[in-house]
């Protein structure tokens, strides 16, 4: 129920203790080493002891290896595709098995070699389809793709582009070079390919003269014998190469099975290299290093006990004046699903306060609120628990599903209090298709037909959850040491409001002064000079408007639930206009369908905001920073690190 | 000329921009989300899965104004085949509810579109904070969810049986 | 009873602009918060607070809505007996009734969204000044709530 307390920890110890220190803190998961490099701008420090550094390159390359492995066996060995994975758990044993990690990495090895086979395979392939293309225009019966030149004839094959016209340049050529022939051997859309016969003795005015024509020889070195010859080799040679790609293709499918043990790798090497990475915080001299960071106040007794295992000094101290420890969360276990709404705006700040027990209730009770209907209430209880149960989702998708379940129960009681199912899809029902049968569920309360009764409600239950904010910060004032402080902030409003409801209710405007005259004197009073406060005190009454927005905004409540159940109603009356039965239950899926997936996010969002603004306006102090200890960070399995009996004792 | 049918007509109108305008407005904001996540997948097609939530979020106005228009045409009869003759006030009655949707439906899903379009473009930078953009371009959508019940209400407040001829 | 309907239209844009301007500022600032999340995602907090301040105008939008609709007897289903009895006059003063919380909402909904869009960049160079953003769009909404006290005030009387 509470923001968890922290101590600073420093801790000295020996260097060669190093390794298996780091593993018990990862192990307890209870350590969040901070910064220590300012230490070094105290000379004392500076002159001994330098930053560590770590070793992480060998970790990472071995974790690219890994993950380069999975990558390959996603493309050639894809897996079934499912929604979910379900996570495999670990002992810490199971998890910390070297030879097991040594497997992972001997076939990520393998898998590696394959996908470097395969890519020269490929390379040798595109190569090969580069130089068919370059032969496929000479494939000329009989003509050799060797220099056939004779002593007194320069035979050259060559290339013009095709914008040129061959008639032009044979006149320029014969002009030229009278003993020389160019004989067409294939065009196509951007080339000639052509032959040239010259006489040796007119080859330089030949090529002079074909030179403005961007003429270029063309030389197949190291072919022998006709295109065709050569285009028969080439596809041998290209067949082979494809047959050899497919079989690494194929050895690296059938290493499918060992995705398990690559992800476990993956995330043991992680583990590895955080501890690495963990070096960075310490400051050493060889032969002991020192470590600074912030633990959870009530591991200390257990912290002290594994400490005293090693080798090292340590001390415990309370948070110095000034410094801000990290923001840790602690409520029942049933309650942590509702993180998911506070950590996605902000944790609180470490003075502040966890509001994760109240907007626990209220959140719950505001979605169900605008939910409200008996039907799917049940599907999305029904759809969570089912994917709880089965996939076991972990961090922030676990916490949705959970979440979920507890918003379809409060959806279904808000359901049977306006008697919503499916909207109203029993009356149009009955009235449809069973012959004028009236069919309806009894209700508290009915948005369709009462808007303004609903509206009262909402309002009512937004000034009830401001109340309660406000008395949330006269308890943050108490707690503090402040309570003038606290009860000044607050009582004046009350006051004001109290006045402004006996003023409408036709008593007077008495009270309404008095709060009016509260304010003035009380909200200035953190200015300076009695102006000062003066002005800030009138200042203050402009906040009325700010209340009216806040007031208004839990309109939402009852504008969310009219929305949901109008258009369920719609959906229903749309499924019985064709009359048949069949239309009807397949408009019916559609139409509701679409109503509980846009209704959802928005429902969300809307309750959620009204606990972000509207609530937490009133106590909040937010901008914690999250608690990060050195723990495991697993992204496909997950570590069991319970104890067994006999271990960590002494 | 055929007055009695002229304030139906007229009514006709105003539920025809009902879902005119609107869907219009939807087709407008996920246009401009397709064209910013056009750009998030020629970087990155493996976001694909984003820009289509982000996208879809625009569209609810057009449902909004389908559902407004599909009421609004019920009340006139025309789907059970007897279709009321409203009278010229009547029908400009008629026409002035099916205003907030129609308006209201058309401007904040252009204006949600690009909301959500810049939710997007923030995603293919910081692809983890989607849900934060999500819940921006969500703020928008509450006022067409009031136009839609200010349309809703009035069109169910109003007294038909004064209105025919 | 043309009376009744020109007043009617008032009710109709007293709701729909209002709420067409706290859209479009809300979209507005909306965007600018994306892009200051983009560059620091710990702002989200402080962007939302932001985004919701140009909202009030479409809340104001339907609480005059509300009482409007309550003058015509919608609610309380004597708006049958108002057909007759809503002269032209009667039904264009409502309307004009109507003018300062449907105009005021619409431009000060634009308006707001802009400034709190410019209270990001704010936020971006001085992150602690958020309360100084917010007294400015404040300062704005004083005009509307002028604006909704008018409109008040005149429907009151039918």
């Amino acid at each position: 129920m509470a923001i968890v307390k922290m101590k600073r920890i420093r801790l000295i110890g020996l260097e060669r203790e190093r390794r298996d220190l780091l593993r018990l803190l990862q192990h307890l998961g209870c350590v969040e080493l901070t910064e220590t490099e300012d230490r070094l701008s105290d000379p004392g420090w500076g002159s001994v002891l330098h930053r560590d550094s770590n070793t992480a390159g060998e970790l990472k390359t071995r974790l690219s290896k890994t993950n380069g492995a999975l990558a390959a066996l996603k493309k050639y060995a894809p897996a079934k595709f499912s929604l979910f994975q379900v996570r495999p758990v670990l002992t810490e044993e199971e998890f910390l098995d070297d030879n097991a990690l040594n497997e992972a990495l001997a076939v990520a090895e393998e898998i590696q070699d394959s996908l470097t086979k395969i890519a020269q395979y490929q390379s040798r392939e595109n190569h090969l389809t580069q130089v068919k293309a370059g032969l496929v225009p000479w494939n000329v019966e009989g003509l050799s793709l060797e220099d056939v030149s004779t002593s007194r004839v320069r035979i050259t094959k060559g290339v013009l582009p095709a914008a040129f016209d061959l008639e032009t340049v044979r006149a320029k050529l014969a002009e030229a070079a009278p003993l020389s022939e160019l004989v067409s051997v294939h065009d196509d859309r951007d080339q000639h390919y052509v032959l040239l016969f010259c006489h040796r003795e007119e080859a330089e005015k030949a090529d002079a003269a074909l030179k403005p024509f961007s003429f270029s020889a063309v030389q197949f070195r190291d072919m022998t014998g006709t295109a065709a010859e050569n285009l028969a080799r080439l596809e041998r040679e290209g067949e082979e190469l494809i047959l050899a790609r497919q079989a690494e293709e194929e050895k690296i499918a059938s290493l499918g099975d060992t995705r398990p043990q690559l992800r476990r790798a993956v995330d043991r090497l992680n583990q590895e290299l955080d501890k690495e990475l963990a070096r960075e915080y310490l400051l050493t001299d060889g032969t002991i290093f020192f470590m600074e960071g912030w633990a959870v106040g009530e591991k200390e007794q257990e912290l002290i006990r594994r400490l005293d295992r090693f080798t090292c000094a340590y001390e415990f101290e309370e948070p110095a004046e000034g410094e801000t420890p990290p923001t840790l969360l602690k409520n029942p276990k049933w309650m942590n699903p509702i993180n998911m709404v506070t950590e996605m705006y902000s944790l609180p700040a470490y003075e502040g306060i966890d509001p994760n027990p109240f907007i626990f209730w209220f959140f719950i009770a505001f979605f169900g609120f605008m939910f409200a209907d008996i039907a799917y209430g049940i599907i999305l209880f029904v759809v969570s628990h089912i994917i709880v149960k089965k996939y076991n989702p972990k961090n922030t998708l676990g916490y949705m599903f959970r979440l979920g379940r507890y918003l379809g129960i409060s959806t279904f009681i808000f359901g049977l209090i306006t008697g919503g199912f499916f909207g109203d899809v029993l009356t149009v029902f009955g009235e449809n298709f069973l012959g004028g049968k009236v069919l309806e569920l009894p209700y508290l309360i009915n948005p369709l037909q009462n808007p303004m009764q609903v509206l009262i409600i909402a309002i009512i239950v937004g000034a009830v959850q401001m109340f309660f904010g406000q008395c949330v910060h006269i308890y943050m004032e108490i707690r503090d040491g402040r309570p003038a402080e606290g009860f000044l902030d607050v009582v004046p409003w009350w006051v004001l409001f109290a006045g402004i409801g006996l003023m409408v209710l036709g008593k007077g405007p008495v009270l309404l002064i008095v709060g009016v005259v509260a304010l003035i004197a009380t909200q200035g009073r953190h200015k300076k000079g009695i102006f000062g406060k003066l002005f800030g005190g009138v200042a203050s009454l402009y906040d009325i408007t700010s209340w009216l927005g806040d007031f208004l905004s839990y309109s939402r409540l009852m504008a969310l639930m009219l929305a949901t159940s109008v258009i369920a109603s719609v959906m229903n009356i749309l499924g019985s206009l064709p009359g048949n039965i069949i239309a009807f239950v397949v408009i019916f899926l559609i139409g509701h369908f679409f109503n509980i997936g846009i209704n959802l996010i928005g429902t969300y969002v809307h309750a959620a905001r009204l606990q972000y603004l509207e609530f937490f306006g009133k106590f909040y102090k937010e901008g914690g920073v999250p608690f990060k200890p050195l723990a495991y960070r697993t992204k496909f399995v997950d570590v069991d690190t319970a104890e067994r009996e006999g271990e960590g004792a002494a | 000329m055929d007055m009695m049918n002229l304030g139906t007509a007229i009514g006709i109108i105003g539920a025809s921009l009902a879902v005119g305008l609107a869907c219009s407005g939807s087709a407008k904001g996920v246009g401009a989300c397709g064209e910013v996540g056009a750009t998030v997948l020629a970087e990155d097609p493996g976001k694909f899965s984003q820009v289509l939530i982000l996208q879809i979020i625009p569209g609810t106005q057009g449902l909004y104004g389908l559902v407004a228009w599909f009421f609004a045409l019920m009340q006139l009869g025309f789907f059970s085949g007897n279709m009321i003759s409203l009278t010229v006030p009547g029908g400009l009655l008629f026409a002035a509810s099916c205003l907030p949707i129609a308006i209201g439906g058309l401007l904040s899903a252009i204006a949600q579109g690009r909301c959500a379009a810049a939710g997007l473009a923030m995603c293919s930078k910081r692809p983890e904070e989607m849900s934060k953009g999500i819940i921006m371009a969500i703020m928008v959508e509450f006022y067409a969810i009031l136009c839609l019940l200010a349309t809703f209400l009035m069109l169910n407040g109003l007294p038909y049986e004064a209105l025919t001829m | 009873m043309t009376g009744i309907t020109i007043a009617f239209l008032g009710a109709a844009l007293a709701v729909a602009l209002p709420c067409t301007g706290s859209a479009i500022g809300v979209g507005t600032v909306g965007r600018a918060g994306a892009g200051a999340i983009s560059v620091d995602p710990g702002k989200f907090s402080r962007a939302l607070i932001l985004q919701i301040l140009p909202g009030t105008q479409g809340l104001y939008g339907l609480v005059v809505w509300f009482l409007a609709l309550m003058k015509l007897g919608v609610f309380d289903g004597t708006i049958v007996a108002k057909l007759a009895d809503f002269s032209m006059q009667m039904g264009v003063r409502f309307f004009a009734s109507c003018l300062p919380v449907a105009i005021g909402g619409l431009i000060f909904g634009m308006i707001q969204g802009r400034l709190c869009a410019s209270d990001l960049s704010l936020l971006a160079k001085r992150s602690d000044e958020l309360s100084k953003g917010i007294i400015l769009a404040i300062m704005v909404e004083f005009y509307a709530i002028l604006c909704l006290l008018a409109t008040f005030l005149m429907l009151n009387n039918f």
